[in-house]
């Protein structure tokens, strides 16, 4: 229990909305796609991975290389195969309805009418054909009829495919309890196993549902008989009740609304609850799973050195952290993503020893440090000082032999250097670069580059980096 | 009355010059027994120093401050005048600020002359200094070569 208290009270207030926030958008990527192919097959590539990572947990090194391209070529082809229909669940919609709206069922279509309307057209021997979309976009595949907008009777029905009226020819497309579109142009379908009695909307119609998941009710002009093609299916239609019962089945009708709700709301809940569960889990795993430790060399910042002093050494300018978290999180996080920061504000000249602890460190969050090396860094910081040296000449190469090099005036013979104490009154000379003799003949001048022995010294300012060198030589 | 007061004049000019003559001869004597102040003595001082490729009779030979590694050897000579008591003196030699060796030289009055050597090599390449000192570490020179090639 105790265990269990200490756990609850690491949580961060952080954590609670990266649960919250991620668990919504699982939730609404069920709402969204819910009762869709895609979501069957992404439901299938989830499956997939948990076996995925039960093959890895066990070892299993080909199976689990084998699941990860399954997943990764699943992935690419759900994309690819039912891109319609995830265009359609996102066009379908505004931003305020993916993000928030809960599918709403859009207006009842009117399925009474719509068969009555059907039956009274195979009576009269005129032919039809009635498009009811699913969840699928059509625009893709239904050729762009006229818009027509006009609220479903069975007269009205009936006159789009009288056969003088100019529109009768092609589909009508009904959307809740509107006729959208007349006179739209459907794919036909090729298959060979369809009765040969089936014509041009009999095509039409088959063409459709196999390209969709929409519902076409087909009326034959010739034989007053009434068809229904859905998917690859082919149904004909015998009675009223059949009609009604696909339709009402295709539309997502139930006879009891208010307990249809509540099974939808009881539904949408326990959706929520997992949706909170899964990614529960998956947080807590990834953040708090403390099965595994991980070391970072992680350079040391020095920050806010009084500028009068020079920071002239440190026992370590990195540090090795031991962090202890999950596997995948530390699998994540990049050195860049670790900082340790010594302040020096309260730094004096000499050395100063800091003892590293979590008040240095910035580590990602659900990380924790195990352990430091080295624990303690040494700082040397001096005070900035101005010195002034003797320059000497650095001869070098050959003299011809039959000359004597007899002396060297430099010019300035001191230099002023800049830099802290320590190292200005360790040095008491500063040589020019080496100078060749090997080109002397006579006595003469040159200029040299004056060397500065530490990175940490610099010349005072306004001094010149050469100076002149005038030489004295003799035969022998 | 005029003869009294004259003989009385004579006699204090007469003691008067006796006095005068015997401060002066007291004063004298002061003089006398008054020692000297103690003269200063003339400090050791540097009167030559130079670098040198060898001695040839107790004089430096071909002074010079590039020394080649082939020539073998580097001689720093100094010579001191006046040279108040026997003392000693240092020649401190450093290549680039790095002690090399040092040599404790004997000077003696009134005057003398010294010289120290060290041998060098190849790997002696680079600029060189020596620093002339006293004992107790006071620098009256520092003479400056370089060992080349």
């Amino acid at each position: 229990m105790q265990k269990f208290l200490t756990f609850i009270s690491t949580i961060r207030w952080q954590d609670i909305i990266d649960i919250a926030l991620n668990s919504y958008v699982l939730l609404r990527l069920y709402a969204l796609f819910r009762g869709t192919d895609a979501f069957r097959v992404l439901i299938g590539i989830a499956f997939l991975w948990v076996l995925q990572r039960t093959a890895v947990s066990m070892g299993l090194i080909l199976t689990s290389w084998m699941m990860e391209g399954i997943i990764a070529v699943a992935a690419l082809i759900v994309i690819v195969v039912f891109r319609n229909e995830i265009r359609s669940v996102f066009r379908a919609r505004n931003v305020w309805a993916i993000l928030w709206g809960l599918p709403q069922k859009q207006a009842k279509t009117p399925v009474d009418i719509i068969t009555e309307s059907v039956y009274g057209l195979a009576q009269q021997r005129i032919g039809a054909l009635i498009v009811l979309p699913g969840r699928e976009d059509l625009e893709e595949v239904v050729q762009k009829g006229v818009p027509w907008d006009g609220k479903i009777t069975t007269e009205m029905i009936k006159s789009i495919f009288w056969p003088n009226n100019p529109v009768h020819d092609g589909a009508a497309i009904i959307r809740g309890d509107r006729v959208v579109e007349v006179s739209a142009i459907l794919p036909l379908s090729q298959r060979k196993d369809l009765p040969s009695v089936y014509g041009t909307r009999h095509r039409a119609a088959a063409g459709l549902s196999e390209m969709t998941d929409a519902l076409v009710i087909v009326v034959s002009e010739e034989r007053g008989t009434i068809t229904i093609t859905q998917g690859s299916d082919v149904h004909n239609i015998h009675s009223e009740k059949d009609l009604k019962l696909l339709l009402r089945k295709h539309l997502g009708i139930r006879e009891d609304q208010t307990r249809y709700l509540k099974k939808r709301r009881v539904e949408l809940y326990t959706a929520a609850f997992v949706s909170l569960l899964i990614v529960s889990v998956v947080w807590f795993s990834i953040s708090r799973g403390f099965d595994a430790i991980k070391t970072f060399d992680i350079p040391i910042e020095y920050a806010n050195r009084d500028p009068k002093l020079e920071l002239l050494n440190t026992s370590a300018s990195a540090v090795r952290l031991y962090l202890r978290g999950s596997r995948a999180l530390l699998s994540s996080i990049r050195p860049e993503q670790i900082r340790i920061r010594i302040d020096l504000s309260q730094a004096v000249s000499g050395t100063n020893t800091f003892a590293i602890t979590h008040d240095h460190l910035s580590i990602p969050p659900g990380l924790t440090l195990k352990e430091v090396k080295p624990m303690v860094v040494d700082v040397t910081l001096d005070e900035r000082s101005q010195k002034g040296f003797p320059v000497q000449a650095d001869w070098a190469g050959k003299l011809p032999p039959r000359l004597i090099f007899v002396r060297s005036i430099v010019t300035p013979q001191e230099v002023e250097l800049i830099g802290p104490r320590t190292i200005l009154d360790s040095i008491s000379t500063i040589y020019t670069a080496p100078i060749l003799l090997n080109d002397i003949t006579r006595t003469g001048k040159t200029d040299a580059k004056v060397v500065i022995p530490s990175a940490f010294l610099t010349m005072k300012p306004g001094s010149k980096d050469k100076v002149a060198v005038e030489y004295e030589v003799k035969e022998r | 009355m005029k003869t009294q007061q004259s003989h009385t004049s004579i006699g204090f000019l007469i003691a008067a010059i006796l006095l005068i003559l015997s401060l002066s001869a007291r004063a004298q004597e002061n003089d006398a027994a008054r020692p000297l102040p103690p003269e200063k003595p003339a400090s050791l001082t540097l009167v030559s120093a130079l670098m040198c490729e060898g001695m040839e009779g107790f004089e430096p030979r071909n002074g010079t401050i590039v020394f080649s590694a082939s020539l073998g050897q580097a001689v720093c000579f100094t010579a001191f005048d006046p040279v108040p008591e026997k003392t000693e003196i240092y020649h401190n030699w450093f290549k680039r600020d790095v002690p090399e060796a040092q040599f404790k030289l004997t000077l003696k009055p009134p005057k003398w002359s010294s010289f120290s050597k060290i041998r060098i090599r190849d790997g002696d390449k680079g600029p060189w200094r020596v620093d002339i000192t006293d004992a107790k570490g006071k620098v009256f020179q520092t003479l400056r070569f370089s060992v080349t090639e």
